[in-house]
């Protein structure tokens, strides 16, 4: 009885404020996301109309336009971090003293504000007196006249090298803990056999990061599909609508045309893509045989 | 760690060998240079901004007269930095003072005890992960709307807790399942009531758990952009979109802005410097499980 009145009354307050700042505003916009609803010139939610903002998207070219954005980005980013994170590990993973100070200090890219980050890359990326345009035009003089963040490719490029230098400080460190939790025997053994570094690369080291590899690419594809302050704070989804991205769409559906309905269906489309992804991947991680 | 650049032991050593040795260490030593020149050289160059008088902004000097004239800029009445830097401090502090202890008081019960559901109300605050906040946002704006909520410290605070909770229980769970249950037992035989055990025994043993979600929620919170750039306008305006004031007409005043940029993000980086060990075993233990 008693027993019963406490373990409630630990679970209880957590169980209302999530009840009521996270389920019912999700319920509560899945709800408007079968409404048509322009808040413009109704503060009452308009009509119901069944899914139609979800047929609607299918149609609408600018949706598709952000999806070819979304899937563009998100995927360089992921592989691009994923790549260069197990790089940077395996050489700072060294048992070294001016190592250990580096791996100490590596989390505070991480810490800093991504808006701060997406306004600064604009700063140093501007063609008349941006600190990396003006080193890219040193070390490669054909591209000194590039306006990054004026073109479409360059844009997306910029955008991607502001994710990656946000994530690539904090996937580095899950790959460091798991190489220096790697028994060393193992890789003097393949050293005995003669295996290359190279060999020892890909037949040891990466099959035994395998579980990292995995839950570092689910953490990094919720993450860039949900990727929102560097676009807005760095390129405002431009030039034209290059860099677009969903999170960014739904934000300009919703809060600078106002129309709710629709913003909240495309919210719901891009859970659904976040979900096939995590279950792709999940099912390589059922699927490989190290994982308990 | 093990020397990934193997060299067959096989090989005798000889100058060769040596040489390409040398070659090799080279090469690793450039590659963590340019590591350490791509991750830092951006907020090494924010923060000597932050310092450059006017005349210096738009030129790639490292050398010049460091001057403090940008901070008083952005602490004055112009800017009012202060105004917002009181903001975030709110809104964070409150939120953390709910989500905390809530969320540790939670993460216990769904630990320890048998309570109907809780395999599905754990799936469903992960299941939430996956729907993108502004989904969130789009119900709260229209609420705080209709009760004249909108640019408060109070709606943002709210939609944060929809945040910062389900994280935290999360990350507070995945330490606490791993505590052994004994000493609890012992505890209670020798007649402590259970606020007793749970002050005494739990919170000690809790601590780096609890450490590393306070610490994540707080940098979370404190960067949070999406929520303050919808709900607030010009009384609640948090750091991150009080940056966007030095966007203007003219251009932007970077110097000012990394100015205020660098007291913002000072916090953050602290925190996490202390914390960072735990941080990244609770994020990659407690946070998939």
């Amino acid at each position: 009885m008693n027993q019963k009145l406490f373990k409630f009354g630990l679970i209880a307050p957590a169980f209302i404020l999530i009840a009521a700042t996270t389920f019912y505003p999700l319920m509560k916009s899945f709800w408007i996301s079968l409404h048509d609803w322009d808040l413009k010139t109704s503060a009452e939610m308009g009509p119901f109309i069944g899914f139609d903002n979800y047929i609607r998207a299918f149609s609408d070219s600018q949706f598709w336009n952000s999806v070819k954005a979304t899937l563009i980005f998100a995927a360089s980013t992921v592989v691009l971090t994923l790549i260069l994170s197990i790089f940077v590990a395996i050489l700072l993973s060294k048992d070294k003293k001016y190592l250990s100070y580096l791996r100490a200090v590596l989390i505070i890219p991480f810490a800093m504000s991504p808006a701060l980050i997406g306004y600064s890359w604009r700063f140093m990326l501007n063609p008349d007196y941006g600190l990396f345009d003006k080193i890219i035009g040193f070390l490669f003089p054909p591209l000194s006249d590039v306006v990054w963040l004026g073109t479409s490719t360059t844009a997306m490029a910029a955008l991607i090298s502001v994710v990656v230098w946000i994530w690539l400080p904090f996937m580095s460190l899950m790959f460091i803990s798991g190489l220096m939790g790697m028994p060393s025997e193992v890789f003097e053994a393949a050293k005995m056999d003669g295996a290359s570094s190279f060999k020892t690369l890909i037949h040891v080291t990466l099959p035994m990061l395998k579980p990292i590899i995995l839950i570092a690419s689910i953490l990094m594809t919720m993450f860039t599909l949900k990727a929102f302050d560097p676009v807005v704070t760095m390129t405002r989804g431009g030039p034209g609508d290059s860099t677009e991205v969903l999170n960014f769409f739904i934000y300009k559906t919703g809060f600078r045309y106002f129309d709710m309905g629709y913003s909240s269906a495309l919210g719901y489309i891009l859970a659904l893509i976040t979900i096939v992804f995590v279950i792709i991947y999940m099912r390589k991680l059922v699927k490989g045989d190290d994982w308990n | 760690m093990n020397e990934v650049v193997a060299i067959p032991q096989k090989q005798k050593t000889n100058i060769k060998n040596e040489n390409s040795i040398k070659w090799v260490a080279v090469l690793e030593i450039s590659c963590v240079l340019l590591i350490v020149i791509f991750l830092f050289l951006p907020i090494f160059w924010i923060a000597i901004t932050a310092f450059k008088p006017e005349s210096e902004v738009y030129t790639a000097s490292i050398f010049f007269q460091a001057t403090l004239d940008n901070f008083r800029t952005v602490f004055g009445s112009a800017f009012n930095l202060g105004k917002y830097y009181t903001n975030s401090l709110i809104v964070v502090a409150v939120t953390l003072l709910i989500t905390i202890p809530v969320s540790v008081l939670a993460s216990y019960g769904l630990s320890r005890f048998h309570i109907p559901g809780k395999q599905l109300f754990m799936f469903a605050i992960l299941a939430t992960q996956f729907i993108p906040l502004i989904v969130n946002v789009i119900p709260f704006f229209t609420m705080f709307r209709d009760w004249g909520l909108l640019d408060t410290t109070l709606a943002l605070i709210i939609v944060n807790l929809g945040h910062t909770i389900p994280y935290a229980i999360w990350l507070t769970k995945g330490f606490i399942d791993r505590i052994p249950i004994d000493m609890e037992e012992a505890a209670k035989i020798d007649g402590a009531n259970r606020f007793q055990v749970l002050w005494h025994i739990l919170l000690p043993l809790a601590r780096p758990g609890i450490i590393t979600a306070t610490v994540f929620c707080f940098v979370i919170t404190w960067n949070e952009f999406m929520f303050s750039l919808v709900i607030t306008q010009q009384d609640a305006v948090t750091l991150p979109i009080a940056l966007s004031f030095f966007v203007g007409e003219e251009g932007v005043l970077w110097n000012q802005m990394a100015a205020a940029g660098i007291i913002f993000v000072l916090p953050t980086v602290i925190f996490m410097l202390l914390v960072r060990k735990q941080f990244i075993l609770g994020m990659t233990s407690g946070g998939v499980k």
